[in-house]
């Protein structure tokens, strides 16, 4: 969405509040949408929502920030949900790095029907009818509008940031080793068996030898099997920017470590995950679970478990959240300008215009951040 | 017994291996017909109801000028003009289909191959080629998913396959290597848009856009994997698996290669620019005023009977003229309100005018019209061969007397030679271009396979002064 927004608004001149406006309704409404179809869309009909969703979303998120018409508005929705890319997980499972395109194509998606709206074209009106007859083969359309505008998902802590640059089904995983790793030595030569125990979407990391880097971080045998192999790099390196490297691929420690690695699911994990409220009975709170089971040759079994919610990416304050930038863009870009773009952000509402944010991106920094 | 992967490895390797030599001579002479009716039909999409959106929308995104707007003197990046030649091409809903595969391979197939020949400077032969291959493996996927993929899910058929078609012919005419050719099908795969038939339904305007989007998105995937991006090299098996609810595979390679759908007789020219469900009832229609005046204040019922695919003309009353090129109640109303006129225009250039839509007689016309499905004739289109595409039409009046026609357009429109499409080109081109390119357009396909490059071909399509828009039709457009 937030690419799809950045476009339009940059192009349009739009403000900072309506920058955020459109950001929170169309999260909103995506949250909503995602809701509706559930784990089901990508693990028994193998589409990658975020994409297949985002690009229906982002249509009415990029009409939003241009400030359009209400029928504008519709017309955008109404032929973005005609545009939806066929975003096929089979993608990520065979390795191929079309995969990185797919939230590409959902905000590009998004800007052209927006565009398009724009020109007086319109669109299917009632859209949420004839697409989820079309599209999803299960869904349960009740979270759409419950409670919309008085109760916002946005808000509910169901959003996590992720602080590990691999597919979410992988990060309490790479958590539970982090925790054990950064406690226990533990020599990988010794290791029998690994088994993974997550919600039913570990399904999504059942990706054995990736490679390219691109799949590797789906891949949950690969990542285990390079975090025992190299436990010293992984444990130092808290976001992994430096960790998935080319190398690891054709490592042949880590080939023949994910040999014996089993991924299995957990029921209760399966329930927490999909069923929990995020800001519900504290006795049923959403969790993010994994729990890795290694057996060493001597009969010793060392276990590890990770609530990634517990762990607070779903809680995240704004110094969480600016470390994690300023380490991401380390390298990338000057001090200076992680600034201005850490002070435009945080100053976006008082912002006449996206201009300023956008500006420290690429253009030149005017001092004024 | 096949791997999981064979459906793709083969179709892929049809595509790479192909050359021009394997083309035979009536494929060949089959492309040239359609490519002729694709280019006038993107000639006369260039001043239709949408198209000054879509001018304003090609003005706006211009690109680096790699390839010509049909009709325009503009010429934008390849991935643009293909995504407006083919909103044009739909938009007339006049082009080419293979009925039965629910396919109009043209729409996508032919705008993608000639924006990348244009920009890359491919010969004619490269471009039959291309265009051989994209129908056949549409034809091909049409015929896998079969009508339920419209009629049952509401998908827009042409439009949801016609990235298949598009960017595999993209990459055969960009002549990529193998490895890339396979990758730019599997990224168009992914890219595929689920086009929603209820677009035609709610009456949206944009449904033009549908095999606009799949022709510039073939352009884009052939261009992504030739900049190195990968996709899956089993692409066939999940796209089935994910998006169509019914499918059957039995027939997908049979003979491929050897014995092309594209020569079978399936492909037939559209005379009308209406839906395709709509011709059969139009011609029955035609039948029942050549044996006489009917005047339209004695009708009492008409009761229209064709195969199943009538419910998608179900629209009782299109408010613009995208949606009445939809409606068979709509256009049997305009028919018996003003037979003279539809008598007189065989192409209907002039009769479809956006004062139908208020007219109020065609309104009370439209009223009395029953729509019902005749199973024989259901049978026939989709399964019997040689297959009909039949309607039969009964009018009953007011004083108790019955006027009844019937119609099967098949034979008149599935074997038309080079001079017959040649005739209709003229005529539906004929307020865009003048006489003399016209016929030098139709003469520079007729020797496709003789040409170096198709830079003639594209200036030809560049006229000096562009004809504008219809901005006064009803339009969508603010």
């Amino acid at each position: 969405l937030l690419p799809a927004i950045f476009a339009t608004g940059e192009r349009e001149g739009a403000s900072g509040q309506a920058v955020l406006v459109a950001a929170c309704v169309s999260y909103e409404v995506l949250i909503r949408m995602g809701l509706t179809v559930g784990a089901r869309l990508v693990l028994d009909q193998g589409l990658h929502p975020p994409t297949v969703l985002g690009s229906i979303v982002a249509s009415g998120a990029s009409a939003k920030v241009r400030e359009a018409s209400a029928d504008v508005v519709a017309n955008a929705f109404g032929i973005g949900a005609c545009m939806v890319p066929t975003a096929l997980m089979a993608s990520g499972y065979q390795h191929a790095t079309v995969k990185d395109l797919f939230q590409g194509m959902a905000p590009a998606t998004g800007v052209m029907a927006a565009d398009l709206a724009a020109t007086g074209l319109t669109g299917v009106r009632d859209w949420v009818t004839s697409w989820y007859a079309a599209v999803p083969r299960h869904y349960e359309l009740d979270p759409l509008l419950d409670r919309l505008g008085s109760y916002w998902h946005v808000s509910s802590g169901g959003i996590r940031i992720k602080t590990r640059p691999v597919m979410a089904m992988a990060q309490p995983t790479m958590g539970a080793l982090h925790g054990l790793l950064s406690e226990q030595a533990l020599d990988w030569q010794r290791v029998k068996r690994i088994r993974v125990a997550s919600s039913r979407r570990i399904e999504l990391g059942r990706i054995y030898h990736p490679d390219t880097v691109v799949s590797a971080r789906a891949s949950i045998p690969f990542l285990v099997a390079a975090a025992l192999v190299h436990p010293q790099e992984f444990v130092a390196d808290a976001y992994l920017l430096h960790f998935l490297e080319d190398d690891h691929l054709t490592d042949p420690d880590i080939a023949r470590l994910q040999d014996v690695v089993e991924l299995e699911v957990d029921p209760e994990f399966d329930y927490n995950l999909e069923r929990a409220e995020p800001s519900g009975d504290p006795a049923h709170y959403m969790k993010f679970e994994a729990r890795v089971t290694i057996d060493l040759d001597d009969g010793e079994q060392v276990v590890a478990y990770k609530d990634m919610f517990a762990a607070g990416t779903g809680n995240m304050s704004r110094n969480d959240v600016e470390r994690k930038f300023r380490a991401v863009v380390a390298g990338l870009i000057e001090p200076a300008r992680a600034d201005a773009i850490v002070s435009n952000v945080w100053r976006l509402d008082e912002a006449d215009s996206v201009q300023p944010l956008v500006d420290s991106f690429t253009g030149a920094l005017d001092g004024s951040a | 017994m096949s791997d999981d992967k064979e459906l793709s490895r083969e179709l892929t390797r049809f595509v790479v291996e192909t050359r021009y030599e394997d083309l035979s001579a009536d494929v060949v002479e089959r492309m040239k017909r359609s490519l002729l009716d694709l280019v006038g039909c993107a000639l006369l999409g260039s001043i239709g109801e949408t198209a000054p959106a879509f001018a304003r929308y090609a003005s706006a995104h211009a690109g680096r000028p790699e390839a010509t707007i049909f009709g325009s003197g503009q010429r934008t990046s390849a991935v643009e003009a293909a995504f407006i030649n083919g909103a044009h091409v739909h938009s007339t809903e006049m082009s080419e289909t293979f009925t039965r595969a629910l396919a109009h391979p043209g729409n996508s197939v032919i705008p993608a191959v000639l924006a990348v020949a244009e920009r890359d400077g491919r010969s004619g032969r490269d471009v039959l080629t291309a265009v051989a291959i994209g129908y056949e493996l549409l034809i091909r996927l049409g015929a896998v998913v079969g009508p339920n993929l419209v009629m049952e899910q509401g998908l827009h058929g042409p439009a949801t396959l016609g990235i298949f078609g598009a960017s595999a012919a993209a990459a055969k005419v960009g002549q990529l290597e193998a490895e890339v050719v396979r990758n730019a099908i599997g990224i168009g795969a992914n890219s595929a848009p689920m086009s929603l038939i209820a677009m035609m339904y709610q009456q949206a305007t944009a449904k033009d856009i549908f095999q606009g989007q799949a022709a510039a998105l073939g352009v884009q995937s052939a261009d992504l994997a030739r900049a190195g991006i990968t996709g899956p090299q089993a692409w066939i098996e999940p796209w089935l698996h994910a998006v169509p609810r019914t499918s059957d595979t039995s027939q997908l390679l049979k003979d491929l290669g050897t014995d092309w759908r594209v020569s079978s007789g399936g492909l037939h020219f559209k005379l009308l620019p209406v839906m395709a469900m709509a011709a059969p009832t139009l011609g029955a229609l035609r039948e029942i005023l050549g044996e006489g005046p009917l005047a339209a204040a004695d009708v009492a019922h008409v009761l229209v009977e064709s195969s199943s695919r009538i419910d998608l003309g179900r629209i009782a009353f299109p408010d613009n003229m995208v949606a009445a090129r939809a409606s068979l109640p709509f256009l049997v109303g305009a028919v018996l309100s003003h037979p003279e006129p539809f008598l007189a225009d065989p192409y209907l250039r002039r009769f479809l005018e956006p004062s139908l839509l208020a007219d109020e007689q065609v309104r009370a016309l439209a009223r009395l019209v029953e729509m019902s499905t005749d199973y024989e004739f259901d049978y026939n289109i989709e399964k019997a061969w040689p297959m009909k595409f039949e309607a039969r039409v009964t009018v009953r009046l007011a004083n108790g007397e019955v006027r009844q026609g019937y119609w099967d357009t098949w034979p008149q429109t599935s074997q038309m030679n080079y001079a017959q499409v040649a005739d209709k080109f003229f005529a539906i081109t004929s307020a865009i271009i003048d006489t003399e390119p016209a016929e030098r357009i139709v003469a520079e396909i007729a020797e496709l396979d003789s040409a170096s490059s198709v830079e003639g071909l594209a200036a030809l399509l560049r006229p000096s002064t562009p004809v504008t828009p219809v901005t006064t039709r009803s339009a969508p457009v603010a």
